[in-house]
């Protein structure tokens, strides 16, 4: 029961820090908690086909159907938090009434984003949680345990992602905008990072996977710190070079982007 | 012509001669076999059979390697060139008895 606690944790932290967030950033947003649980459901939902389709996904797509899969999904999450951030950047500039109004008038496409990023975050752990889950059901574990590990793992996941957003909410409203902002950049980069490692996987720029530093001996990347970290700002025990230049790379070109537009204002 | 495949053969002798495939069974939620030695500074690509009904993980922090392998499926996943070394995995949905290094000389 501890060892499903433990890994329903660690790919829950992930979706929970994710939603925290994003709840944080939308909290002008009318009705934006069933948008998040739309998206949450939509999650649920692709998960289950995901586990179900990734059995077969190599016949289809070839030896690295997963990495494919993976890429194009950090890539539309990724997308989806720079459109973010610029969205706010337009209509954060009037301060706390322009917020207001800006947040009453969020379009349908607004809304579908919304969703979308939720969805997609719980889909890359989502099927991940049922493959494990069924196996370690297939090795006879009574139902009651394997719930209890699930419930444990999964609510104190959910703890931190609670954390981060009650965290974020104490700002005062003036300062939320632009605090999530920097949380938002993070996140992409962090997302960045696993982009990195997944084009190694598929064998790109592999002459670029040099071993940078190794700090495993003082922040492991496994435990309860780490493992958030590694979310929200893209913390590497043992970062590759392309990890480090593709980090660097999205910070730079997402606050080139930000003056630029802010200045064509 | 002739410098054209000069420079593919050069630059990516993969290509021409392909990788070395290094298969790992996964039965009874381990590694099979849990030891292997690889050559120096040369590219691979394991081959993972998972002949257990339940699906894995097969997970390496050293080798920066994470991917799921279905029960009764098979996953390939390129490596290297490596540094002289030892690489452990590990198959995180079962870590306890899914355990293994690649050793390189």
């Amino acid at each position: 029961m501890l060892a499903t606690t433990i890994i329903v944790f660690r790919e829950f932290i992930e979706v929970a820090l994710i939603i925290g967030i994003v709840m944080a950033s939308t909290s002008l947003v009318k009705n934006r908690s069933y948008l998040v649980l739309l998206g949450l459901l939509a999650g649920v939902v692709g998960s289950c086909v995901m586990a179900l389709f990734i059995v077969r996904l190599e016949e289809f797509m070839g030896d690295y159907g997963q990495e494919y899969l993976n890429i194009a999904v950090i890539l539309c999450s990724m997308g989806i938090i720079c459109w973010t951030i610029l969205w706010m950047d337009k209509n954060g500039g009037n301060g706390y009434k322009g917020l207001k109004n800006s947040a009453a008038t969020i379009t349908n496409e607004n809304k579908i984003l919304l969703i979308l990023l939720v969805a997609l975050s719980v889909v890359r752990e989502g099927s991940e949680i049922i493959l494990f889950l069924y196996g370690v059901y297939l090795a006879g574990t009574s139902v009651e345990s394997l719930f209890t590990g699930f419930g444990l793992g999964s609510v104190v996941g959910s703890f931190f992602g609670y954390a981060i957003y009650k965290g974020l909410l104490i700002l005062p409203l003036k300062q939320i905008f632009h605090v999530t902002s920097i949380v938002l950049i993070l996140l992409a980069a962090s997302m960045a990072v696993q982009l990195a490692n997944l084009l190694n996987q598929v064998d790109v720029l592999n002459d670029l996977a040099i071993t940078v530093w190794d700090s495993s001996p003082i922040l492991s990347e496994s435990g309860i710190i780490g493992s958030g970290l590694h979310v929200l700002i893209g913390y590497t025990e043992q970062p590759t070079l392309l990890q480090l230049i593709f980090y660097i790379a999205t910070l730079i070109t997402i606050s080139f982007v930000r003056k630029k537009s802010i200045l064509a204002r | 012509m002739k410098r054209f495949f000069l420079i593919i053969l050069l630059f990516f002798p993969s290509i021409v001669f392909g990788v070395d495939e290094v298969e790992i069974r996964i039965k009874d939620h381990k590694f099979i076999p849990e030891q292997l030695t690889l050559r120096l500074g040369e590219k691979y690509k394991l081959v993972i059979k998972n002949e257990d009904i339940s699906a894995e993980e097969f997970e390496s922090h050293d080798l920066r390697r994470e991917k799921l392998v279905a029960g009764g499926r098979v996953i390939k996943i390129p490596i290297g060139p490596l540094n002289p070394g030892k690489y452990e995995f590990f198959g995180e949905f079962h870590p306890k008895t899914a355990r293994g290094v690649i050793i390189i000389e």
